[in-house]
């Protein structure tokens, strides 16, 4: 019998997209709850979450990019993919990738009710199939999910300890 | 002549002042912190353990083995401190990394528009998707 003892978190989208982009206060707190994590505690990522990372990266980029009266040209284009490209390297190097499977998508069918959006089940279902201890999210939507419950960067921090 | 060594082992005068200890059990008393030790007993505990049998299997190892773990040695310790750092820096690095990037490319000018929120990132990326959408269009 194995005894699952080492803390898991796993770590919502916009963590690392207010970390990346650096979102002002809610940048600070990922910060700091991912300064104090590393090494502490193992760090979960869902591919679907890397998935979303780089997407919306690259959107908000060109959004901006676009904004400030620049073209999004061929060249534009490649270093925007190339910049998401290191964001998605970084995340992937301070922690662990966990897909969803099968099992996690039934199961966030079942959660359907509990949750309007069907990443938001999809997150929750895959956290309680790999025994995460919590999920760290700023979207308040998650905040009142069961059966995972969900932590701000900062209540996450005071939680394990940090 | 040749000597018998079980006989030289077994007549050998017994050292006085050395007490035999085995199977005689001693207290030690350690000092640690405390929210440490309350965390790592919770842990003991889910596992099925305790101190004294994990005290008792550490001083078993370094007898048995003339040698302390690897997670006690210095260059164990020393390993996962540049783990940690090299993971800080890494992570000092990506914050703001996309803006920066832009930058020195010259593609963004250093005054210029940045998001703040997570919920102006939710617009922006919706609006990044549309520009994205345009450009497919057109082509």
């Amino acid at each position: 019998m194995s005894v699952q003892t080492k803390k898991t978190a796993l770590v919502d989208k916009d963590v690392w997209l207010a970390l990346c982009l650096d979102l002002g206060e809610q940048a600070a707190e990922a910060y700091r709850f991912l300064d104090g994590a590393l090494g502490v505690i193992d760090l979960l990522v869902t591919t679907t979450c890397l998935q979303e990372v780089w997407s919306d990266l690259c959107h908000v980029l060109r959004h901006v990019v676009v904004q400030e009266g620049g073209v999004v040209d061929d060249r534009v284009e490649a270093l925007i993919t190339s910049i998401a490209w290191d964001c998605i390297s970084f995340v992937r190097e301070v922690s662990i990738v966990v897909s969803s499977g099968a099992r996690d998508a039934t199961l966030a069918d079942v959660l359907r009710d509990q949750h309007a959006d069907y990443s938001d089940a999809l997150l929750v279902a895959t956290a309680q199939g790999c025994s995460a201890s919590c999920i760290v999210s700023f979207k308040e939507s998650l905040h009142e999910c069961l059966p995972v419950r969900c932590l701000t960067p900062y209540e996450a921090s005071i939680a394990f300890n940090l | 002549m040749e000597l018998d060594t079980n006989d030289v082992l077994e007549n050998r005068p017994r050292r006085r002042g050395r007490p035999r200890t085995r199977g005689v059990t001693t207290q030690m008393n350690v000092r640690v912190d405390q929210d440490l030790k309350v965390r790592g007993d919770e842990v003991l505990r889910a596992t099925g353990t305790n101190p004294t049998d994990v005290i008792s299997r550490l001083w078993g190892y370094v007898v048995r083995t003339g040698s302390v773990p690897d997670f006690l040695t210095a260059q164990e310790i020393e390993e996962q401190q540049n783990e940690r750092e090299r993971l800080v820096a890494a992570m000092q690095e990506v914050r703001g990394m996309p803006w920066r990037a832009l930058e020195d490319e010259a593609v963004l000018q250093g005054n210029g528009y940045r998001p703040v929120s997570l919920d102006e990132v939710r617009k922006m990326s919706e609006r990044g998707q549309a520009v994205r959408a345009r450009e497919v269009a057109q082509v």
